[in-house]
């Protein structure tokens, strides 16, 4: 009996917390990517990069996140396991961790002009087949940054 | 610099407008869905097997009875208790008179167990019965000096559990839950313990309703014996008295509240 109190109280504590954690979270991600709005450039699709401007360097980026779920949606989670479909409470889970991927990569290129050949990873952290693990995967973005050299002249 | 000032525009419009790779419905009502539709299927499927339990367990034949009852329960001979003092063998022999009474008043008991009572060092106020028909009695409720019919009550209530195959039920309740367990639970531990505090107030309710029925069984078995179930009543009286419980808990408790089993007293006379 305890157990099942003990279970919606912990709900309870961890539907809010939660909620207000990823508000925030999603308030700062926007600010950040309206920050960056203006620089660096990512192209996704470009194999082989080709410019005729001088470049000054070519470093390699990346931007990673862990994320988990709180002990809610996990729940939440487990219960739709049963009936199927879409597991929504991981959606802005997701959203939040791949946005926040790309923006760490994004920053840590703020002075390049421009990333090429960004790609977006997820790897799965723990082993789905041991029972009570949490779900938790990790969500890497990263490109070529690529630094012009504007003083050179073509 | 107008275009790329109205990309950038379009952009910070896009950031802070709809997100499309979430959702909208909210998680607390996805929640509260999937509770009420899985503790509809939990209660449809308890439901479901205890018909089809209560139909077979009351079915059953004596002999079947008495054989899964024999291979549940540990036998009289494993039990040994060396601290029995004389005034204890005294109440004992008291206590098997009555019981002798009892069995005399109901016939249905006749060729199954002869209901050996054991005198247990403890100082609650408690008596059980294993499925073999052994009935345990504390020996603080031997020190509190009852009434004879007072005991009568408390033995034939053990004996009304007997009557009524209560451990037969439980047991297959128990079996039927696990069955519950195994089918829905997942692998995630929080899951395991909404299922089993569903299951465990279920069962609680259960409890009430077989404990209800033993108490009715007493009443009936001290009217036959004594023309009367005083006796019941008094002792519940007196335990009531003795407990300072509150209403709202008996809702968490295998028993009835006092006031609910009185109740049931009160309506046989």
């Amino acid at each position: 009996m305890f157990d099942l109190i003990f279970l919606i109280i912990l709900l309870c504590i961890t539907y809010f917390t939660g909620s207000i954690i990823e508000k925030n979270h999603f308030k700062k991600i926007k600010q950040r990517e309206i920050r960056l709005i203006k620089k660096p450039i990512i192209t996704y699709g470009t194999k082989r990069f080709q410019t005729n401007r001088p470049v000054k360097k070519v470093e390699l980026v990346t931007g990673e996140v862990v994320i988990s779920g709180d002990y809610f949606k996990n729940f939440v989670a487990s219960l739709k396991n049963l009936f199927g479909g879409k597991l929504t409470p991981f959606e802005s889970i997701l959203d939040r961790a791949r946005r926040e991927a790309l923006l760490k990569m994004r920053e840590k290129a703020a002075n390049a002009s421009i990333i090429v050949n960004a790609r977006i990873e997820t790897v799965l952290l723990n082993n789905i087949y041991i029972p009570n693990s949490v779900p938790q995967c990790a969500i890497i973005a990263y490109g070529t940054a690529i630094t012009y050299d504007n003083q050179k002249k073509l | 610099m107008t275009i790329k000032k109205n990309y950038e525009e379009l952009q910070a419009a896009l950031i802070e407008g709809e997100n499309i790779n979430v959702s909208k419905s909210s998680d607390l009502k996805n929640f509260f869905i999937l509770i009420i539709s899985i503790i509809g299927i939990i209660v449809a499927m308890i439901f479901v097997f205890n018909v089809i339990s209560d139909i077979f367990i009351s079915t059953m034949s004596d002999d079947t009875q008495i054989k899964i009852e024999k291979s549940i329960s540990i036998k009289q001979i494993d039990l040994k208790y060396p601290n029995v003092t004389t005034q204890e063998l005294k109440e004992l022999k008291n206590l098997n008179n009555i019981k002798s009474k009892i069995i005399a008043a109901d016939t249905t008991l006749k060729n199954k167990s002869n209901f050996p009572i054991t005198i247990v060092n403890n100082s609650e106020i408690n008596a059980c019965i294993l499925p073999n028909g052994i009935i345990f009695i504390t020996s603080g409720l031997l020190k509190q000096k009852y009434t004879e019919e007072e005991l009568a009550f408390v033995l034939a209530h053990e004996i009304g559990h007997y009557a009524n195959r209560d451990h037969l039920r439980i047991f297959s309740r128990q079996i039927l839950s696990s069955l519950i367990f195994i089918t829905i639970s997942g692998n995630t531990n929080s899951f395991d313990k909404f299922l089993n505090g569903v299951t465990l107030l279920n069962n609680l309710v259960y409890s009430r309703k077989q404990e209800a029925a033993a108490d009715e069984y007493a009443g009936r078995i001290l009217i036959k014996i004594y023309g009367t179930n005083n006796g019941g009543k008094t002792f519940i009286k007196k335990i009531k008295d003795n407990e300072n419980t509150s209403n709202f808990l008996h809702y968490f408790s295998s028993h009835p509240s006092w006031n609910n089993r009185l109740n049931i007293l009160n309506k046989q006379m």
